[in-house]
């Protein structure tokens, strides 16, 4: 079967064109090929679909696809009922669920296109297989085959089902939100939104603009936090895996398992605790006072500058376990014989470590390297729950403070100020920066992966 | 064997899975029976129902958890009241606090007749989410006072919420460390020399919370300044920055570098008004209990004391703030809601209110009730009422509260010194009075 099935990846239009009058038929009648050339059950199920697809489509299909496009236009009403004295509400337009049900309707429509298309390429594989005298699939075939060659098509039709649901439509409909003006000011089902094309980027992207005096400063906050934080915990677990590695160090075990409790805690805890004990009041500060350290408290929160030192050092406690578990690994697989033979050498432990451990460690992490920087830049958790994106300053707008990521703002917009469309903008955003480091950075690893490492 | 034992497995793991699935806000009464509590109603009358057809009514009635029971007799009366429905109520418990956020995700679901801080009232009209209250709407008015019917209702002038208990901040003090006459006026309080307590610590004289912009304006409104224009309709009006704005800007300035002041954060005002290190803080209702069980007989409370700014002196003047009941735009029983919501508010049951949980009420009749004035908060919360101002009721007040508070914690941080006090202000106008995209 696998045979013929390679043999007819042909296009549609030659399908049709070499088929016979069943064939042609077929692409209007779903199945009538299957069911002329024996397969009734398989075909009535594709021509059930179809039914039932244009059932939809005119039902409701078209009319939330025309939805979709309006996004409304009747706006929610009231009017004074003078026989019982009261206000009655007239519900309007809610474009939310009209953006929903077109997404929906969009999607519905795509997978028909993908079950028309495997009716089409069934049918001629069944007229085909007619044709040469071979026998043609009963529906008993079918599904005994769906446990055995196409266990796979089985296993994952569940999984592919879930996926298109539960994340590609809310992720198109999201995206859709971006290019429209679905802020705090229209929000249903009081009032409606419109699509507005690429307003929202442009109002960001400008440098002129205040929303763009906003996005560009915490975009090279985020920049920079991202480099810090992956680098500084690199390195921090890379030194704390070799001092714990070195000779002369007792009850490594001991020691390893004690740092790796850092990681037993859960992150959000330990960040909210940290963060009330650095407060203005908290017992850091109090502490220092009482020790005749400082005379006033100090503004580990407070003040922007400190506060984005505190939050790259808090985080050392974050990353670094991980780091250092992942290194000690690499450490122990390096032979031995390269550091004695450098050793009598003549080579001092920097020498040795520069020379020799790095250029490994970095061959070896550089997709861990990557991957780490990649989440960084979305670092939800240690922001928020340690400063809240605070301090506050009068220089940004829509709630952004000094230490916000674009992640974390965007969940602000989402969360204070109900500015989805906003939100959305970011996300994207977010997502090309994203996606263009992830590019460029594997692509000059994947070229110095080809080289020899070890020299 | 193995395959009963999975197949056994699934079955709880099933189980456990949809036993969590139930409704978290259904109220925890401990009379089991009426676990978030149906009350069947109605049939109290006579089957010969004379008024022509009885309708039938299922409300669905959000209260926090201490009100839960005296809302159950209330709902009992109401149906007892009205035997023209056949009501049915399904009374759970949400909290003023999360109603609204609850309303925004999901309004089919959410309850008909619940609980609305009047702050957030303009913004869940403006997404369309509140009816307008008009059942009788003038009677309902009378009940209440001007401040707290204007708070109350929307941009449109409409009555969105019935307003049943004021919400303000004002003021409570240790009686041992201040007189009566002493707590009028800010300055007297700061002036004084409290010493230190028994431990050789400094007592702090004064508390307030600069960093939060819904207590900073008291500053700002005392000295003249104010949001939106005088009547609060204006989007691009406000007027912190002009000499009035600098002059209260430059007295919060001074009251943080005063060492009698106390900034509250952290919740240190409670802990030091605990040690007996702090004359006098500003909260509200909430914190009544708190403070009380903190001071015992020392307790007492009083309106916001008066500011020389400029010259001038005035009360400090607060967002007036009150509690109210409003009914969902889409409910399927606009009438019945309405006069229940009413009903939650009437006088007598205000008067419940009360009596059962403490709950200031904002009927007219009832304020000047002779026991209302010996329960220090209540008195000391209508008091400060006279001087609150109304919060601005247009969709544009969503952007006063973050430039503020930047404003406010700047202050307190001692980033925003007198040198830079006029850039920053106009920084804090400019915020508030924009409108960012399109």
């Amino acid at each position: 079967m696998n045979n013929t099935l390679r043999n007819r990846r042909r296009s549609l239009g030659a399908i049709f064109v070499e088929g016979d009058i069943f064939t042609k038929l077929s692409y209007v009648i779903w199945g009538l090929s299957n069911i002329v050339r024996g397969q009734i059950v398989k075909g009535c199920v594709y021509l059930g679909i179809e039914v039932a697809f244009f059932y939809y489509l005119f039902n409701s299909g078209i009319m939330n696809i025309a939805n979709m496009i309006t996004l409304g236009t009747n706006e929610q009403g009231m009017y004074y009922d003078e026989s019982i004295g009261i206000y009655v509400v007239q519900q309007g337009d809610n474009s939310m669920l009209m953006l929903l049900y077109g997404v929906v309707a969009l999607t519905v429509i795509a997978m028909a296109l993908v079950v028309w298309v495997t009716s089409i390429r069934s049918g001629e594989l069944a007229r085909l297989r007619k044709v040469n005298g071979q026998k043609v699939y009963g529906v008993a075939d079918d599904v005994v085959s769906l446990f055995d060659q196409n266990l796979v098509r089985l296993f994952l039709f569940l999984p592919l089902i879930g996926i298109l649901i539960f994340t590609v439509v809310p992720l198109i409909y999201m995206i859709l939100m971006a290019f429209t003006n679905y802020d705090s000011d229209h929000q249903p089902p009081g009032h409606l939104f419109n699509w507005v094309g690429l307003t929202n980027f442009k109002a960001i992207l400008n440098t002129g603009s205040k929303l763009g005096s906003t996005f560009l400063p915490i975009l090279g906050w985020t920049l920079i936090w991202a480099v810090v934080a992956c680098f500084s915990c690199y390195f921090g677990g890379i030194f704390l895996a070799i001092l714990i590695n070195s000779k002369g160090i007792k009850l490594k075990k001991m020691w390893r398992t004690i740092f790796v409790l850092a990681m037993a805690v859960p992150a959000f805890v330990s960040l909210l605790v940290v963060s009330t004990m650095l407060g203005q009041n908290g017992i850091v500060n109090v502490l220092l006072q009482n020790w005749g350290f400082t005379s006033s408290p100090l503004p580990f929160l407070t003040n922007a500058g400190w506060a984005r030192g505190t939050v790259i050092v808090v985080n050392l406690w974050i990353g670094i376990p991980a780091t250092m578990l992942m290194v000690s690994g690499i450490l122990m697989n390096i032979p031995p014989e390269l550091y004695e033979s450098a050793s009598i050498d003549g080579a001092n432990p920097v020498q040795q470590f520069v020379k020799i451990t790095f250029p490994y460690m970095l061959q070896v992490t550089t997709p861990y390297l990557i991957t780490n920087f990649i989440s960084n830049i979305n670092n939800f958790g240690v922001i928020y729950f340690l400063t809240g994106g605070a301090p506050q300053t009068l220089e940004y707008y829509k709630g952004a403070g000094k230490t916000d990521l674009l992640v974390t703002w965007l969940y602000k917009l989402t969360k204070d100020s109900n500015d989805f469309n906003l939100a959305a903008t970011i996300g994207i955003l977010i997502f090309i920066i994203s996606a263009t480091f992830s590019l460029i950075t594997y692509a000059r690893a994947g070229v110095t992966r080809n080289e020899e490492a070890l020299q | 064997m193995k395959k009963t034992l999975a197949l056994l497995l699934s079955v709880c793991m099933v189980i456990a899975l949809l036993a969590g699935c139930g409704s978290s806000n259904q109220g925890s009464a401990p009379a089991g029976n009426t676990a978030g509590a149906e009350t069947g109603g109605g049939s109290s009358a006579p089957a010969s129902s004379n008024a022509g057809e009885v309708q039938k009514v299922s409300l669905k009635v959000w209260v926090p958890e201490e009100e839960m029971e005296i809302t159950r007799q209330m709902a009992d009366s109401f149906a007892a009241a009205h035997p023209e429905y056949d009501i049915t109520f399904d009374i759970s418990i949400t909290g003023i606090d999360e109603s609204v956020n609850l309303l925004e995700t999901d309004s089919d679901t959410a309850a008909d007749v619940f609980q609305v801080p009047s702050g957030s009232i303009v913004q869940v009209t403006n997404e369309g989410l509140l009816l307008p209250i008009g059942y009788q709407v003038d009677a309902v008015k009378a009940l209440y006072g001007d401040g707290a019917i204007t708070a109350s209702s929307g941009e449109d002038g409409l009555l969105y919420g019935i307003p049943f208990s004021p919400n303000s901040f004002f003021m409570f003090y240790n009686k041992s460390l201040f007189t009566e006459d002493e707590v009028k006026s800010l300055e007297t309080m700061l002036a004084k020399d409290l010493g230190n307590n028994a431990n050789g610590e400094k007592i702090y004289n004064f508390s307030f919370t600069i960093h939060n912009s819904w207590y900073i304006e008291s500053f700002f409104y005392a000295a003249g300044c104010s949001v939106f224009g005088p009547d609060g309709k204006d989007p691009t009006a406000m007027d912190w920055n002009n000499a009035n704005g600098f002059a209260a800007g430059k007295y919060c300035i001074d009251l943080v570098n005063n060492p009698n002041y106390l900034e509250d954060q952290d919740g240190i005002a409670g802990a030091m008004m605990n040690d007996g290190r702090l004359g006098a803080l500003c909260s509200g209702t909430w914190s009544a209990n708190d403070i009380k069980a903190a001071l015992g007989d020392d307790y007492a409370a009083c309106a916001l004391p008066t500011v020389v700014i400029n010259g001038t002196e005035s009360n400090l003047s607060n967002f007036a703030d009150y509690k109210c009941y409003a009914v969902k735009a889409s409910t399927a029983y606009p009438l019945a809601a309405q006069q229940f919501a009413e009903w939650l508010c009437n006088e007598e049951n205000q008067k419940i209110r009360y009596e059962e949980n403490a709950v200031t009420p904002t009927c007219l009749s009832l304020a000047s009730d002779p026991a209302l004035a010996e329960d220090p908060a209540s008195a000391a919360l209508l008091a400060q009422t006279e001087f609150a101002v109304a919060q601005p009721s247009i969709p544009q007040i969503g952007q006063y509260w973050t430039p503020v508070e930047a404003l406010g914690t700047g202050i307190v941080h001692g980033e925003i010194t007198e040198a830079n006090l006029q850039q920053n202000l106009d920084a804090v106008v400019e915020s508030v009075t924009t409108k960012l995209v399109g």
